[in-house]
């Protein structure tokens, strides 16, 4: 298996914002203002105001943005205390990022042939989205009560039998997507890793901090078990990266909120048929040759109309005739296999009469943000948040 | 700086600005502009007709004991649709004859409205003390004992009135000096009779204070006392005022509950929401003589819905969700304006109360219709918000020495700040591959 680095992002605006800033002429640390500027402010635009605030994102989206091909190589800083000799340096678009930039013209275009760029760079990338081609991925999450054994009996080795861990989390894999995985192998991909982690644990701290921090190590490192034994080698910090990012655009899709699953589903939601490159040109090059051959699966707005619907109306979560967006959206969009931004966009055009559904009309609603876990994107109208929604029935709504 | 009244006064014909300045009714202000008391029955899709027949007659006939208000459209925000002001209205207009005129209006017989005296009130919650049922009730108990700003008469009073008007061989007709204690007397005696026939679960003897201020006509002296009550004896004094109610021949009392929301918000313990759900089902339903008389009406929010409806359904009280078929005929849902035509209805009431006397100026100056158009668009058809824009366009148009408030006033007034004075976005700001809409 080849290496790979990821870019520790969790947007891919980062990199699309990074191209523009670059082709304005700002330096390191102008750029790292505007990557704050565009921050939306739930990811902390107003806590980030310190002086080397997002060095590390705006350092990662040049890196990245080299790695491309679409600015020219150049020194970064590669650790906070060497910001300063680097916060005014400038840099250069290839020819390659000068014609991605005129794409940006056409959104879609631009954004299908950047995927395209970055399945290219990264391998892992390439094999994440092989694996989702034959099944989508499920993480069962483990809780306090799945962890065998007490704090006391921690303190002195990893929880025993770490078995008991692995034959839940393979029992809770095969139970939501019938696929039969090794609980040996599971445990023995675990082991290694636990150990290693718990070299780390400060066991002075209160006992509520250290249960939530080998909760916390449990969940990071069964991800990443389970990944192993799916043959992609991502820890759980980068693997969060390449999911964030292959979801910005559009590969794949998301949620912790399945219903009936504790834990995280990850499905695909494009194909990709990767030409042959004869040349040893960078990624953004070959990208733009040809056409498109990065593909997002779409369905028709009027079928995710209908099935937003009906599940609406059989949802047991559905309270006083309301229920959770975040949760309609990962039931749709799982059962449909779309990406949620998908979801979102047939919701506002039903939202703004665009899209009109026979029986019923729709109503958003701001409150119960309380209810929506931080996993979980907002579904936002301009960037304003609704929380809940509730349909309306057209008829009675003409009768009165 | 002139005074904007002045200009008001002499350019717009009003005696004052005519709308409020916010959009929330202001409970117990006696500025009418705020009370909800220039609430227009006609204006907007049939949310007043709906109400009369799901809240007042569906209860009387069926006796049905739930019933909700909502407020669901197009908008964005279940807030500023007039549920107040309706239900305010709504309490005003029954209280006013004790439901007579309501009832003949609404296919009930003269023998069977005269029959059927209903009395109605307001009580609501609050993040502050008004935080459970109890309290409520309290509240609801102070609103019946409220003289009417416009008719000087609480319902009280009126209920009082029809003790008299039922007792007049029982009260002696000689001795005039006697007449105020032997009217006290029998009303007393009636109350405690009625109250020694109720059946099953009661609350116990009603509260001695108010009654003895209730039989002696001392408003003053029950309006101190209820002044002073805790919000624990609400449900007592509730209780004790429906048997005066029915010792005076009313047959339903009609409870709306406002501000449902503030009771489920998030600071309010889990533990205290279950046992106020649980209330409501033992006295609503097991105590008399709520059992009996009572029906209540709730203004629902979404985000209360789903914090109540848990404990709700295991109280086993009616389903809160508007869209099941069984709650339809007790849920009534106020919708957005939606034509000019009722936004225009909405601005005179308002603009007709406060019209000088002798202005030539037409119904809607200093708006015109065009000007109302926008206002409706702009704030998505909800009167509240509404109102609230003709307030302070209003202000702006007296400073601005603004002759008439057409559509370019109004769109020079809404649009933001932001929008109107900032610089173009620079190059730089451009968002590479933005979506829209998100």
């Amino acid at each position: 298996m080849s290496t790979d680095t990821i870019p520790k992002l969790n947007r891919i605006e980062y990199l699309f914002d990074t191209l523009g800033a670059v082709e304005d002429g700002l330096s390191f640390d102008e750029i790292r203002k505007e990557l704050i500027a565009s921050q939306p402010e739930s990811q902390g635009r107003k806590k980030a105001e310190k002086i080397d605030s997002l060095m590390t994102n705006t350092r990662d989206a040049l890196r990245e943005s080299m790695k491309l091909g679409l600015i020219n190589k150049a020194p970064l800083p590669t650790l906070k205390k060497h910001l300063e000799a680097h916060r005014n340096r400038k840099f250069e678009l290839t020819p390659e990022g000068v014609k991605f930039l005129k794409l940006a013209s056409d959104v879609w275009e631009f954004r299908d042939r950047f995927a395209q760029a970055m399945l290219l760079a990264h391998p892992h990338f390439r094999s994440l989205v092989s694996v989702l081609s034959s099944g989508e991925l499920y993480f069962p999450r483990i809780q306090r009560a799945d962890v065998p054994g007490e704090l006391g009996a921690w303190r002195g080795g990893l929880p025993e039998p770490l078995g008991k861990v692995s034959s839940w989390l393979t029992d809770e894999v095969q139970k939501a997507t019938g696929e039969e995985l090794s609980a040996d192998r599971i445990e023995s991909n675990l082991r290694p890793y636990l150990n290693a982690a718990w070299k780390k644990i400060d066991w002075d701290e209160k006992p509520n901090v250290v249960n939530k921090k080998i909760v916390k190590t449990f969940n990071d490192v069964s991800i990443r078990a389970i990944l192993t034994e799916r043959n992609l080698k991502f820890d759980c910090v980068t693997f969060r990266s390449a999911v964030a990012l292959l979801s910005d655009l559009g590969a794949l899709s998301n949620t912790h909120t399945v219903p009936g699953r504790r834990g995280w589903t990850v499905w695909k939601t494009s194909t990709v048929e990767i030409p042959q490159f004869v040349n040893n040109q960078s990624p953004a090059a070959q990208a733009l040759e040809g056409k498109v051959w990065f593909n997002r699966l779409m369905r028709p707005e009027e079928e995710i109309c209908d099935l937003l619907v009906e599940e609406f109306l059989s949802s047991s979560d559905r309270k006083g005739g309301f229920v959770l967006i975040h949760v309609l959206r990962a039931k749709v969009c799982h059962r449909l296999g779309i990406h949620s931004r998908d979801f979102d966009s047939t919701l506002r055009k039903m939202h703004d009469g665009s899209l009109v559904h026979a029986e019923y009309a729709i109503n958003l609603d701001r409150g119960s943000s309380n209810e929506v876990p931080p996993s979980e994107q907002p579904f936002a109208i301009k960037g304003r948040a609704f929380y809940l929604m509730t349909l309306l029935n057209r008829k009675l709504m003409e009768r009165n | 700086m002139a005074r904007s009244i002045t200009f008001i006064r002499t350019n717009y014909g009003l005696e004052q600005n005519a709308f409020p300045a916010t959009a929330i009714i202001q409970w117990g202000s006696s500025d009418e502009r705020e009370n909800g008391s220039l609430y227009n029955s006609e204006v907007g899709p049939d949310g007043y007709s709906d109400a009369i027949s799901k809240f007042v007659v569906g209860p009387i006939d069926s006796g049905s004991k739930f019933q909700f208000l909502w407020s669901l459209g197009d908008g964005d925000e279940a807030r500023g649709y007039g549920k107040t002001s309706l239900l305010r209205y709504l309490a005003r207009i029954l209280n006013g004859d004790l439901g007579l005129s309501t009832l003949l209006a609404n296919e009930f017989d003269e023998k069977e409205a005269k029959a059927t005296p209903v009395i109605a009130a307001m009580g609501t919650f609050n993040t502050n003390d008004v935080t459970t049922l109890a309290a409520v009730c309290l509240e609801q108990v102070r609103y019946l004992a409220q003289p009417d700003a416009k008719s000087g008469v609480s319902p009280l009073m009126l209920v009082r009135e029809r003790f008299l008007d039922q007792s007049g061989d029982e009260l002696p007709a000689d001795d005039e000096d006697d007449m105020g204690a032997a009217v006290a007397g029998v009303i007393k005696d009636r109350v405690k009779d009625t109250s020694l026939s109720l059946a099953g679960k009661t609350l116990g003897s009603p509260d001695r204070i108010l009654l003895d201020h209730f039989a002696t006509g001392n408003w003053r002296g029950l309006t101190g006392h209820l002044r002073e009550s805790k919000a624990k004896d609400g449900f007592n004094l509730l209780s004790s005022v429906l048997v005066i109610a029915r010792a005076a021949g009313v047959k339903r009392a009609l409870l709306f509950i406002d501000q449902v929301e503030d009771f489920a918000s998030a600071d309010t313990p889990k533990k205290r929401r279950a046992l106020e759900v649980e209330r409501f089902r033992d006295i609503a339903i097991e105590t008399q003589p709520f059992g009996d008389m009572t029906s209540f009406v709730l203004t629902m929010h979404p985000a209360a819905a789903r914090a109540i409806e848990e404990y709700w359904s295991l109280a086993r009280l009616p389903k809160i969700d508007h869209l099941m078929k069984q709650s339809e005929r007790i849920t009534v849902v106020l919708r957005a304006i939606k034509n000019v035509e009722d936004a225009e209805k909405l601005f005179e009431s308002y603009l007709g109360k406060f019209r000088r006397k002798g202005t030539a100026f037409d119904s809607l100056h200093p708006f015109n219709r065009a000007a109302i158009r926008v206002i409706l668009e702009e704030r998505a058809g909800r009167a509240g918000p509404m109102l609230e824009l003709a307030h302070h366009l209003i202000e702006e148009g007296a400073q601005q020495s603004w002759m008439k408030i057409g559509e370019e006033e109004v769109r020079q007034f809404v649009e933001p700040d932001g929008e109107r004075n900032a610089p173009k976005a620079s190059p730089r700001r451009r968002r590479i591959g933005a979506l829209e809409g998100e």
